[in-house]
């Protein structure tokens, strides 16, 4: 039997529907999920009361409008674009929140939560899962059942189930796993990763009378990608939020020094986006990532190895490397970082075709102890080239250091913030031009050569490639900036050392191919004086 | 569940209208009355719990039985119904054992088969509540103190945020704040945001004239100082476009 309401609990009911109420009540710390303390209330700052969702208030019975009609009120309520700097409650109140609060209010929807991978889908949905079993109003009046594999799958009592969905933005099928959803509600984690091909898919994955949006993510995304444009569409401006890291009252001082140190100033492209929340408008992706993909050797992964100063001493068992026996040319290329780490890529050279094999992260070494390992790979691996990053000093005390050591190898210095020859300068009748005895050349940066160089090695597809996340996330990353004099391509993703690592190879390769080195003979001295 | 006929209403009304305890009513409560009255009639003549009973005590209590749960329940199917009417006589004679238990004078033999009897009957009582969900099992009983909890928790969330509530609209879904008065909610647009950021212009303007600190105003806001530069550079200095919402709501809404 129903027992009749009252005057009490149509005010319960109320609260009960209140979004900000409900999170406020149920959750005693939004830190920690999992309690449900019986005197104690969280809080909602300002800023965030607009994350939550209110299509619960909405009455989406209305006889007025037709079924799609009154979803459609709830769609606009509830749908929501969060993009911006980092630890303000993006995810927090756009997706944790919501997701408890839809299961309780949402009787037999059907949700989806998506992300660019297991790890970041794993991130949320644990915690998702170590509310439900341990939160003292879930766990006795929603009786949830849980699998976590293949994919997260959560059915609560008044059937509401939600499932995850791998982008898997780095796999040979991205966005696969949308087939034969049809969501009414989708709430996608680190939005900006999206990729067209993903977007495409999960355009036809949602419920007949359409779905609720629910997403958030960093500003690192370009004006063409798929963030990009719900970003710049005007249409949804209402339902897009851009706010940077300050908006959280614990900013202070000392949160902003440290940003600074890590960004390398204000104006930064990383302060801008991970911090100001940025969306660098002028960038356009730069690198088409369909064609750089068929360089991609997907049955293979990338080697990897990482050297720190405790297992520095012990390199020889770490790192398992050794030099294919078909190799022409070996390559030891490196982008060298001061505070930030150093980035070692090994490829070699058969038949004008290169085979990225080894990748090696140093971390917080010095320079004499990044000499060691150095010293260690170029005579284990007898590499050919050598080409380090030169911009900043310990990349320039660290050639010369090597090259005093290693003197029968070809070094290439790549200062990136210098010019390289990439031309003959000629006549009219296409002679090359002679100044004081020498031959001209046609100069340009240095950098922005490099990536034109990469690119062009990608599209002709000579690099094969393993299975690289860290590197398919850098490609991916990269953007074209058009300034008044030159385009410049920065990498927008959280670490660039790896593809710096490849602007570097790039040049080594240039140089080798327009002949800028000659290989050095160590001298030899013989008794006979031959 | 029970249809009422604008005779069968008539009647009661007539029947009602002047006695003492409806005197202060005014007509219009005077007829819901007199529907709600009808209603009652129904639903007892449905359960006819009296024919149970020959004694009028007993019939007596039945009703008062009946109407307590009428009151306080909603039947929802015949098998409802019928297992109410059970549960009522059980509940009655329960009364009528114990009565005879406390004027019992003969042997304790068949005293002890007397209570047998009652612990029978008290269990069967049990179970028909159980099935018509009256008395909840362990489990339903945690549900009822973590529903508790939350209802304590939400009525002092009421006490504390008695004054508005926040909301999205849904059709240009811009953040709009509802005041209480006393008859309605009044909407508004909301102060603290232009579209969807945090921001309040008065504020900011007495920001601006030196009245208030970077400081007090983010303590208002909740936000860092460093929000405050970043909101005016972005608002109003027109780095953003004009509010769409602006121009369109008003015809949506």
């Amino acid at each position: 039997m129903l027992s009749i309401l009252t005057e009490e609990e149509l005010e319960f009911m109320e609260s009960f529907y209140d979004p900000i109420c409900l999170a406020e009540c149920l959750f005693g710390n939004f830190d920690n999920l999992g309690t449900f303390f019986p005197d104690k209330r969280s809080h909602i700052r300002l800023a965030q009361l607009s994350f939550l969702s209110y299509e619960y208030l909405i009455d989406d019975n209305n006889p007025d409008y037709t079924e799609k009609e009154n979803f459609k009120l709830r769609e606009k309520a509830g749908t929501l674009y969060v993009f911006g700097g980092r630890k303000f409650g993006k995810t927090l109140f756009v997706e944790t929140i919501d997701i408890l609060i839809s299961m309780l209010l949402c009787d037999g929807e059907n949700a989806g939560f998506t992300s660019l991978d297991a790890i970041h889908i794993r991130g949320i949905l644990d915690l998702i899962v170590r509310a439900l079993e341990s939160h003292a109003f879930y766990q006795r009046v929603m009786s949830p059942k849980i699998t976590r594999s293949p994919n997260y799958s959560i059915f609560l009592n008044n059937g509401y189930h939600l499932v995850s969905v791998n982008m898997n933005l780095h796999s040979r099928n991205p966005g696969d796993a949308f087939f034969q959803k049809h969501f009414k509600r989708l709430y996608i984690e680190e939005a900006s990763f999206e990729s067209d091909v993903v977007f495409n898919k999960r355009q036809d994955s949602v419920s007949e009378d359409g779905c609720i949006i629910r997403s958030a993510g960093m500003s690192n995304f370009t004006k063409f990608s798929p963030a990009g444009r719900v970003f710049f569409d005007a249409s949804e401006k209402p339902r897009v939020i851009n706010l940077p890291q300050y908006v959280n009252p614990k900013w202070s001082e000392k949160e902003k020094k440290s940003a600074l140190k890590k960004y390398s100033g204000e104006n930064s492209l990383g302060y801008r986006i991970y911090v100001k929340g940025e969306v660098v408008e002028e960038g356009i992706s730069a690198l088409d990532m369909e064609r750089v993909k068929l360089n991609y050797d997907e049955d293979k992964k990338i080697k990897h190895y990482e050297v720190n100063k405790k297992n520095l001493n012990n390199i020889k068992n770490i790192l398992f490397v050794e030099r294919p026996r078909n190799a022409e040319r070996l390559y030891l290329c490196a982008d060298i970082g001061e505070t930030a780490p150093s980035e070692i890529i090994i490829l070699s050279e058969v038949n004008k075709k290169f085979r990225y094999l080894y990748n090696i992260t140093l971390y917080n070494l010095t320079d004499k102890e990044q000499e060691i390992v150095f010293s260690y790979l170029i005579t284990l691996l007898k590499a050919d080239i050598i080409a380090l990053d030169t911009t900043e000093g310990l990349g320039r005390a660290l050639f010369r250091s090597l090259e005093l050591k290693h003197n029968d190898k070809i070094f290439i210095w790549v200062g990136f913030n210098e010019k390289i020859a990439v031309e003959f300068e000629r006549n009219d009748s296409g002679k090359i031009i002679f100044k004081n005895g020498e031959m001209s050349f046609k100069f340009e940066y240095v950098v922005e050569w490099a990536f034109l160089r990469l690119r062009e090695m990608l599209y002709n597809e000579s690099i094969s490639i393993p299975l690289d996340f860290k590197l398919d996330t850098q490609l991916n990353s990269v953007i074209a900036i058009h300034g008044t004099n030159r385009i410049t391509y920065p990498c927008v993703a959280e670490e660039d050392h790896l593809y710096a690592a490849f602007l570097v190879f790039s040049i080594a390769q240039w140089n080798i191919e327009f002949n800028l080195v000659r290989t050095k003979n160590a001298k030899r001295f013989s008794k006979s004086g031959c | 569940m029970y249809s009422v006929t604008e005779e069968e209403v008539k009647k009661r009304l007539a029947q009602i209208t002047g006695l003492k305890q409806y005197v202060k009513f005014s007509p219009e409560e005077l007829r819901k009355i007199a529907e709600e009255l009808v209603i009652k009639s129904k639903k007892r003549e449905d359960l006819n719990v009296s024919d149970l009973f020959q004694s009028e005590d007993e019939q007596k209590r039945a009703k008062t039985l009946l109407d307590k749960y009428i009151q306080e329940y909603t039947i929802e199917t015949v098998s409802d119904r019928n297992i109410l009417k059970q549960l009522i006589y059980l509940e009655v004679l329960n009364t009528r054992i114990q009565d005879s238990l406390n004027n019992y004078t003969g042997p304790d033999k068949d005293l002890v088969k007397l209570i047998d009897v009652i612990h029978k009957n008290l269990s069967q009582i049990l179970i028909l509540k159980t099935e018509l969900g009256l008395s909840g099992s362990k489990n339903k009983q945690n549900e009822a103190n973590a529903l508790e909890t939350l209802k304590k928790k939400f009525k002092n969330y009421l006490k504390e945020n008695q004054a508005s509530r926040t909301l999205v609209c849904p059709h240009c879904s811009q953040m709009i704040l509802l005041r209480i008065r006393t008859t309605a909610y009044e909407a508004q647009k909301h102060p603290f945001f232009r579209d969807r950021i945090l921001y309040n212009k008065p504020l900011l303007a007495l920001y601006k004239e030196g009245k208030l600190t970077q400081k007090d105003v983010a303590s208002v806001l909740e936000c860092s100082e460093d929000y405050i530069e970043w909101v005016i550079n972005k608002i109003e200095k027109n780095r953003i476009p004009p509010d769409i919402a602006e121009q369109q709501t008003s015809g949506e809404d």
